[in-house]
């Protein structure tokens, strides 16, 4: 009984790090835009998608398999960024006045980028090894090494998110728009390079979520449809725009999940907790962290 | 015209596609013995995108614009239960591809066909020789989907009667994130045998997990082929596992008396010795009897009655109502029978193992075994 | 509800214009109730689809183009429309003996089922209408998500009532017309009920819209602060709207689920209001006829398509809401519409497209002048179609 605690609130605490990876982006972009980037969950399946295309390209190469996923994690969420930033600046910029075209604008994307993988990635379903095999013991079973380095790679990229936004100049500019976008332009911040950095940093962390669980999932096209509304709610309990509360509530609503599934079947577990998330809204409408939204926003 | 419910998209989209294909051969075949009621035989495909909704779709537009006078149905066992009615109400005869035991029960009709095994079969088939050989004490682990669900509802039931143990069913929502919550449950100190239900990724993605959670040597591992049937066996998380088959997939596991069929049917649809096709991926070849099988029923009928129209599909009904068939190119998965009550084909059934990354037969399981009592009897039904 | 006119209302237009209107809207009814009898089985079922999904997608546009609330949750009270009817008719099914009493049977079997889904999925509405629209414009589009995962969720960890993916098989809706009983390949008289039933729900939002309350909707849409000056309790208004959405959508449900023979758990996906939202917004938001519009033409698309390309219509139906959003935000509607009031000022210069304008029935243009512009980025955060087409226009 202690094992499997412990088993699910370890495995419940390893996904909140990558739920919380991907409402961070979301929320951020959110905090800065006020864009609901539906076409968030894409570049998270843009990510994993990336690193299966680019481990099977390099398949022939003698290299380490660890090396090789390393590269993949080093390469394929900046450029998943850098699309970000490419569209944010076709598509989202001239519509930031709209924000209601702005979510369609962002779901029509969310369906072209999905069917595009789909047409691009013959097959349906694809599965990537782990480049850590192996287990460590936990009271009787092997827990998998790669779910805590996973974990642990996941918290170290939102620790470094933090740093950039907290101490660099840019990290200034961003929360300085997020606050109050007239006053940052009367201030002569270049708001819109933030807005594209912005996106750019926030497709990049999704799509760092999706490198990650690559080796735990299947892979493919539809992929990021049901973790987005996860994501969404786990924005929403935190706090629209806080980024402390998006982690938190990733984290809680993982680790309520896991525990719950110790007693009632997985599946019934997740209803009941994503249902215990909205009781907390009724409670507290504005999130764990949140401000009520500003009237005007 | 023969029309074809084929998942070309979504979940079993791979096991639509070589469906489509055998059937493709198997019409080639026909139409190069002169076709059917003398005319050749047009295939028309209709994508059911493995859902209920839209496999109905397809059904209405094979029957209604096509004007299909027979149609293969998908693999996915929803899918073929939602279209059950319009079979009936459109008088068309239906071959579902799903396995649901449910498809030929009380839900099915006079025109439902299955030409190859149900859930319920493959279970009663390899209960015994699973209790004898692997133990007494079960944990089920089953997919959300009407396919899996079937299977730990019929294993419970013939298990009970065994007199052996079910000690826990969990159930995994279609491919889920990850399996490690659902795994856990599992209790590894008391089980002995633990049976999986899944379709071909989420099979690899289960086997793959337990294998890192160290189940493996600790349980047996046992399920129906189905559920590995487009997957290579090669990697050490298959290794040791136990499936219930209807047909061997390396042809040098095939019966002596039926390999000269099986040479045919592999040439003809394209699979080499190693169940493969000539681009390296893994065929079901065992789940392609049922369309292959499906369109030699229809051709054996439509000759002995006469079969000119859809006006005469009484009489080809009541003609296949108890049909039985030996082994020969039309019937290269060896001797069998449609039963008349539920309309269901009766094979035999192996089970195989996977040894050193390849399957082979450990035993033959006779067809008599896999007789259970009928769900339905379909005859007493209207036309 | 309190109404005070900030500008000229529509009521004080000249009332004739309503006379071509409503001959058009007769012929096109007067059309659908004829034609589908001469056409087969398929076509007809086709409608009775592009029907059932218009009411639907009308259902949102009241919540979406009318109040201007973006809710990706709509699904959930279609969903719980086909659920309660799918429940009450396996249990009328199991409980009657068939063909006893075929009068009373036929308008129990018909009208309770149909009751139970419109009951079960509008109250629920009813009920989270006030929750929901407490979020504010953002949260509520991600509120409304996420209560569509909740439900989808739900309603798969219940596979012993819902039948998941998989979903439940339904027995035909036990009416006939004559000898000609209703079935699940061909819709059959079931088709007159449905057409029937959404006519007069459209004309029921009609007479909503046009009415005080469709003004206030719009007051909210276009500026809140300033509908709040005025009186207006802005959080009734929205939960309102949101409310009288839910319920056409719980009908649309139980529409669908009785004609479909099956339903499955996918109704409660967060994409099918997604599908909602594209036709609507394809077709026009904001009107009446925009959204039927809208749903007839993907629907006939996605027809045409899975013959030839199946994988495309996805990819299509991107394009053409990138098309929609950057091009003619008013939607299809909008288009023709302009194309039709740029031909008649060619053809009888002078006279300007008042006809074309007024046809778009729902937006009324006198509210709020250009001054919303000027708040920025301030002012309501709801669909600025009107703002956009207001530029172009003057």
């Amino acid at each position: 009984m202690l094992a499997l605690v412990l088993f699910q609130l370890l495995n419940g605490f390893v996904w909140g790090w990558v739920v919380a990876l991907i409402a961070l982006g979301l929320n951020l972009v959110y905090g800065v835009l006020r864009i609901v980037n539906v076409a968030h969950g894409a570049f998270y399946m843009l990510g994993a998608v990336g690193a299966y295309a680019l481990l099977e390209a390099l398949s022939g190469w003698a290299a380490p398999y660890g090396v090789k996923f390393a590269l993949a994690l080093l390469v394929v969420p900046p450029s998943v960024g850098l699309l970000g930033v490419l569209i944010e600046g076709a598509l989202l910029r001239p519509l930031i006045a709209k924000p209601v075209l702005t979510v369609i604008a962002t779901f029509a994307l969310l369906l072209i980028l999905q069917q595009g993988v789909q047409l691009a990635l013959p097959g349906e379903v694809h599965t990537l090894a782990k480049p850590l095999p192996g287990g460590v013991p936990l009271l009787g079973l092997r827990y998998p090494l790669y779910h805590l380095a996973l974990a642990g790679v996941a918290a170290l990229l939102l620790g470094l998110v933090a740093l950039f936004l907290y101490k660099t100049r840019f990290g200034v500019w961003a929360r300085a728009v997020r606050q109050d976008r007239e006053l940052a332009l009367a201030l002569g911040i270049p708001v819109p390079r933030v807005y594209g950095l912005t996106v750019g940093l926030g497709t990049a962390l999704a799509a760092a979520a999706g490198v990650l669980v690559a080796p735990i999932v299947a892979v493919e096209a539809t992929m990021g449809m049901d973790i987005l509304i996860e994501a969404f709610m786990v924005v929403i309990v935190g706090g629209l725009g806080s980024l402390r509360g998006a982690v938190v509530a990733a984290l809680l609503l993982r680790l309520v999940e896991g525990l719950l599934a110790v007693w009632v079947e997985p599946v019934a577990a997740r209803a009941l907790a994503l249902l215990l998330m909205g009781a907390l809204l009724l409670i507290r409408p504005e999130g764990l962290f949140g401000a009520p939204e500003p009237e005007e926003a | 015209m023969i029309g074809h419910q084929a998942p070309l998209t979504g979940a079993v989209a791979a096991f639509g596609r070589w469906h489509n294909r055998a059937l493709r051969a198997a019409v080639e075949r026909l139409n190069a013995r002169g076709g059917l009621a003398g005319r050749p035989v047009r295939l028309a495909t209709e994508d059911g995108a493995s859902t209920p909704e839209t496999g109905q779709e397809a059904f209405k537009k094979l029957v209604l614009q096509h004007g299909a006078a027979f149609v293969i149905g998908s693999v996915w066992s929803g899918t073929n239960l939602a279209t059950a009615p319009l079979a009936r109400e459109l008088k068309t005869p239906y071959f579902p591809q799903g396995i649901a035991t449910e498809i030929v029960g009380p839900q099915g009709n006079r025109y439902i066909f299955k030409s190859y095994h149900t859930v319920r079969a493959a279970v009663w088939a390899g209960a015994e020789w699973a209790v004898q050989h692997l133990g007494r004490r079960w944990t089920i682990v089953a997919s959300q989907i009407e396919f899996a669900q079937s299977q730990a509802r019929d294993w419970r039931l013939k298990l009970a009667e065994l007199g052996a143990e079910v000690l826990d069913v969990i159930t995994v929502p279609f491919r889920p994130t990850d399996f490690l919550p659902y795994l856990s449950k599992v209790d590894l100190e008391r089980t002995e045998v633990l049976y999986h239900a899944f379709t071909a990724v989420d099979t690899a993605r289960f086997l793959q997990a337990a294998h890192e959670l160290g189940v493996q040597g600790r349980v047996a591992l046992l399920g129906l082929i189905e559920g590995i049937d487009v997957l290579d066996t090669d990697s050490p998380a298959f290794e040791g596992a136990y499936f219930i088959s209807g047909y061997p997939r390396r042809a040098d596991q095939v019966p002596e008396e039926l390999r000269p069929f099986d040479r045919a049917y592999r040439e003809a649809v394209g699979i080499d010795a190693e169940g493969r096709a000539a681009d390296g991926s893994v065929v079901p070849i065992a789940d392609l009897f049922g369309s292959w099988q499906a369109l030699s029923l229809i051709a054996r009928a439509v000759e002995a009655v006469g079969w000119r129209s859809p006006g005469d599909h009484p009489a080809l009904i009541e003609y296949l109502e108890g049909f039985a068939w030996e082994a020969s190119e039309d019937f290269p998965q060896g001797a069998g029978f449609l039963r008349a009550q539920d309309h269901l084909a009766f094979h035999d059934h192996y089970v195989e193992r996977v040894e050193r990354g390849r399957l082979r037969v450990l035993e033959r399981l006779p067809r008599a075994r896999s007789l259970y009592e009928p769900l339905a009897d379909y005859t007493t039904q209207g036309l | 509800m309190p109404v005070s006119k900030p500008t000229p209302a529509p009521a004080l237009r000249p009332r004739s214009r309503a006379r071509p209107e409503l001959l058009g809207v007769l012929l096109v009814v007067g059309l659908l109730a004829l034609v589908p009898w001469a056409l087969g089985p398929f076509e007809r079922g086709l409608l009775l689809r592009m029907l059932i999904w218009g009411l639907f997608a009308l259902s949102f546009d009241v919540v979406f183009g009318y109040a201007g609330l973006l809710s990706l949750g709509h699904s959930v009270y279609f969903g719980l429309g086909a659920y309660g009817a799918a429940w009450t008719l396996l249990a009328l099914h199991s409980s009657a003996s068939p063909g006893a009493g075929l009068g009373t049977g036929m308008a129990l079997g018909v009208v309770l089922p149909l009751l139970a889904g419109l009951g079960l999925g509008g109250l629920i509405a009813i009920g989270l209408a006030p929750l929901l629209v407490r979020t504010g414009r953002h949260g509520f589009i991600i509120a409304t998500a996420v209560t569509a995962l909740i439900a989808f969720t739900l309603a798969q960890s219940r596979r012993d009532l819902t039948g998941g993916d998989d979903g439940l098989t339904l027995p035909p809706l036990p009416l006939a017309l004559g000898g000609w009983r209703v079935g699940c390949a061909d819709p059959g008289p079931a088709y007159g009920l449905v057409l029937l039933l959404v006519a007069m729900t459209v004309a029921l939002y009609g007479a909503i819209v046009r009415g005080p309350v469709g003004l206030a909707l719009r007051l909210v849409r276009e500026n809140e602060r300033r509908a709040e000056a005025l009186g207006f309790d802005v959080l009734r208004v929205k939960a309102l709207a949101f409310a009288l959405g839910g319920a056409g959508a719980a009908l649309a449900g139980a529409l669908y689920a009785l004609t479909s023979c099956h339903v499955s758990t996918r109704v409660f996906h967060w994409l099918v209001s997604a599908d909602a939202l594209i036709w609507t917004l394809f077709g026009g938001a904001g009107t009446l006829v925009g959204p039927l519009l809208g749903t007839a033409v993907f629907l006939a698309l996605r027809e045409g398509l899975s013959g030839l390309w199946p994988p495309g219509y996805p990819i299509l139906v991107g394009l053409a809401l990138l098309l929609t959003v950057r091009a003619f935000p008013e939607g299809l509607l909008g288009l023709v519409l302009g194309l039709a009031r740029g031909a008649a000022r060619w053809a009888w210069p002078g006279r300007t497209g008042r006809t074309a304008r007024e046809a778009r029935n729902g937006m009324s243009d006198g509210d709020g002048t250009g001054e919303k512009r000027a708040a920025g980025r301030g002012g309501a955060q709801g669909v600025r179609r009107a703002a956009g087409r207001r530029q172009r226009r003057f």
